[in-house]
């Protein structure tokens, strides 16, 4: 290997691929093979952090940064005057064993710009995807894109070998889309969604006959979205998030903070990336996935964007004052995740809990519910410890304790550009 | 009655194996080897895998498996007085059976929970955050300095992950390792610590790579040094070969 000719590309490459932030390893048991290197870790590990705080758990780059498309908002865009690179799917493979021997990585997530035309570039990364599981017999996570505009075919014969495809929307909407990505249309970002879904759906019928039904994509498929590029409501994007959960059965949504990396006539003047904005997509996000909310119940007509000074299910809690306070030793597991200050964690906790006993205030923090939050919206024992409930009062105090904490609002931004 | 054990999980479970033989009315203390003092009388229980077993297999069977598996991780979290705490644990344990688990608001099952919790936690942390070098030879070598007792829980996920690799995990802390050598993982003693280590001639190379790799991915306009600390503590530091140099901790 020329070692600074390989630094000098990975350096290009990965540059280039660090505004994707997708880096989650979980959902694949792939297993090792005799004589073979890697395994899938269901829960995912992180190896790293980078300065950023961003987990860094696989080896995220572009084969490529050549690109025939000219996306207003991307660094990669064809007008664009950068240096260019290209990995050979061998140099890949090569480099991703030896960093998952030295347990830097967990595998593998390869993007790309679109190299001469969709069809050439996805085949270059099956023959990637290829290489490293015939002739490296590599098991661990191999994550790639489905480049939009493939033909089905190709998509199918890539989800083959890799544990998770994403196909990213980037932007939330047809207008945004014909304005920034003209390049792209919202159906050839569809139809390899589709075709990656309906490989799944088929995989689960076979798995039902025959253990040994080949793998297609068994992490699921994911995509992702650009905060803040176009005027989108946060109401869209959620709503969009939701339908595509439903709809599409991704495994996650993908939210990016729109770093103003580019300047373009169609793109906003932003300074700084809506960081906050972003934190509060994720926090709604983990309340479709995990706590049974609606994107509905969340943000309404009347208000179609987040708060940013209060997280969405607080909010939520003090819009319906008539369902509060709940008795801790009385309320469904379902009401218990609505409370702010408990999680899913410690709803689990409670339900088990008090199967043996009574609980009482007390034995509720050694449990980890965060009291400071919680103790405005429940009663325990038929005792209520908030000091009053009306809602104007409760946002006061849930505001103060938000800016004591650790989590301030303003901390998000500490640091940036300093 | 001083019961005094090897240090080990099998020779704690064999002290309170005589000890509950013994009556547990005459048991003022279980502690490590060396750690007794001259006064009291003291018994010497060398670990026994009949007797551990014993326990455990009741352990099992009446209390069901996570009961085992929170009493071995909250043994390797090395807390002050783990001896008599366990020891209350597992006969809170026998006494109650069953429902044991549902018991979370009981302080003492509590405590022990959360111990098993710092290991498990720790076990997962250094899954991602250990780092092999390549020596002379081929074979992979790990140092780790863990603050709980997890080289041992870790080494099982590497025999999958690692399988036809030869390599070590060295705990420089308490001097012991696995070593794995393509067949089967064994704990081993290694009392004398080398300063360097003779590494592969593409080590360097592919450490350098990784480093540069790590430098480009930050993005800078969201730098965030609180927060990666928060996840990637700086106790782990020295043995992460992208951050121990100390060029990204600006």
């Amino acid at each position: 290997m020329k070692w600074d000719v390989m630094q000098k590309k990975l350096t290009i490459l990965s540059d280039a691929a660090k505004y994707d932030v997708s880096c989650s390893s979980s959902g694949s048991r792939r297993e090792n093979k005799a004589g073979g290197i890697g395994n899938g870790a269901y829960g995912g590990i992180c190896h790293t952090w980078s300065a950023d705080g961003r987990c860094v758990s696989l080896l995220k780059i572009l084969m490529t940064n050549y690109c025939i498309y000219d996306c207003a908002y991307c660094v990669n865009r064809r007008s664009h005057e950068t240096e260019r690179a290209m990995l050979s799917p061998e140099e890949i493979a090569e480099l991703t064993v030896e960093f998952y021997r030295r347990n830097y990585i967990e595998g593998l997530f390869l993007s790309s710009g679109v190299y001469r035309s969709p069809d050439e570039t996805t085949e270059l990364l099956i023959r990637t995807a290829k290489t490293l599981r015939e002739e490296k017999n590599f098991n661990g996570y191999i994550h790639m894109k489905g480049i939009p505009g493939t033909d089905p075919r190709l998509i199918r014969e890539l989800g083959k070998y890799v544990d998770r495809m994403s196909v990213n929307i980037e932007l939330p909407s047809s207008a945004g889309l014909k304005l920034l990505a003209p390049q792209k249309t919202k159906e050839n970002i569809l139809l390899p969604m589709r075709e990656i879904r309906s490989g799944i759906a088929e995989r689960k019928e076979n798995r039902k006959a025959s253990r040994k039904a080949p793998a297609f994509v068994p992490a699921g498929q994911t995509t992702q979205l650009i905060i803040g590029a176009t005027p989108d409501s946060d109401r869209t994007i959620l709503r969009l998030s939701e339908a595509l959960y439903k709809q599409v059965e991704l495994k996650r949504v993908y939210y990016s903070a729109y770093v103003p990396a580019m300047t373009g006539p169609n793109l906003p003047a932003l300074t700084q990336p809506p960081l906050l904005r972003e934190h509060r997509l994720y926090q709604a996000d983990w309340l479709l996935r995990y706590y049974q909310f609606s994107a509905d119940e969340i943000l309404t007509d009347a208000e179609p964007d987040f708060d940013l000074h209060l997280d969405p299910k607080a909010c939520w809690a003090l819009r319906h004052p008539e369902i509060f306070p709940v008795e801790i030793n009385k309320a469904s597991y379902h009401m218990l995740l609505r409370v702010p200050g408990i999680g899913v964690t410690s709803a689990r906790r409670i339900c088990a809990a008090r199967r043996s006993a009574w609980l009482s205030y007390d034995t509720l923090r050694r449990l980890g519910i965060v009291l400071k939050r919680a103790k405005y919206f429940i009663t325990c024992r038929g005792r209520f410890y908030g000091e009053s409930d009306r809602p104007d009062y409760i946002r006061s105090r849930l505001l103060d304790a938000e800016q004591a904490g650790r989590y301030e609002p303003m901390d998000l931004f500490a640091g940036v550009n300093s | 009655m001083i019961y005094v054990y090897d240090g080990s999980f099998f020779g704690y479970l064999s002290a309170v194996f005589d000890a509950w033989h013994d009556g547990l009315q005459h048991t003022e203390d279980i502690c490590c080897d060396g750690a007794g003092d001259l006064f009291g009388r003291q018994q010497y229980v060398p670990a026994d895998g009949v007797k551990a077993k014993r326990i455990l297999d009741g352990l099992q069977a009446q209390c069901g498996g996570k009961t085992c598996h929170f009493l071995y991780y909250a043994f390797l979290a090395e807390q002050p007085q783990r001896e008599m705490k366990l020891l209350q644990y597992i006969r809170q344990a026998f006494r109650l059976k069953g429902e044991f688990l549902h018991h979370l608001s009981e302080p003492a099952v509590w405590e022990v929970r959360q111990w098993a919790r710092k290991t498990g936690n720790e076990r997962h942390k250094l899954l991602g955050l250990a780092r092999f070098q390549e020596l002379k030879g081929g074979m992979l070598y790990c140092p780790l300095a863990p603050t709980c007792c997890v080289v041992p829980v870790m080494a099982p996920h590497f025999v999958k992950r690692l399988g036809s690799e030869e390599w070590v995990i060295h705990d420089r802390r308490r001097r012991i390792g696995v070593y794995y050598d393509r067949r089967e993982a064994v704990l081993v003693d290694i009392p004398k610590v080398l300063q360097r280590v003779d590494v592969s001639e593409q080590e360097e190379e592919f450490a350098a790579l990784w480093k540069q790799y790590y430098r480009t991915i930050a993005i800078a306009d969201r730098r965030n040094d609180p927060l990666r600390r928060q996840f990637m503590p700086k106790k782990y530091w020295p043995y992460i070969i992208e951050v121990r140099d100390g060029e990204n901790s600006r």
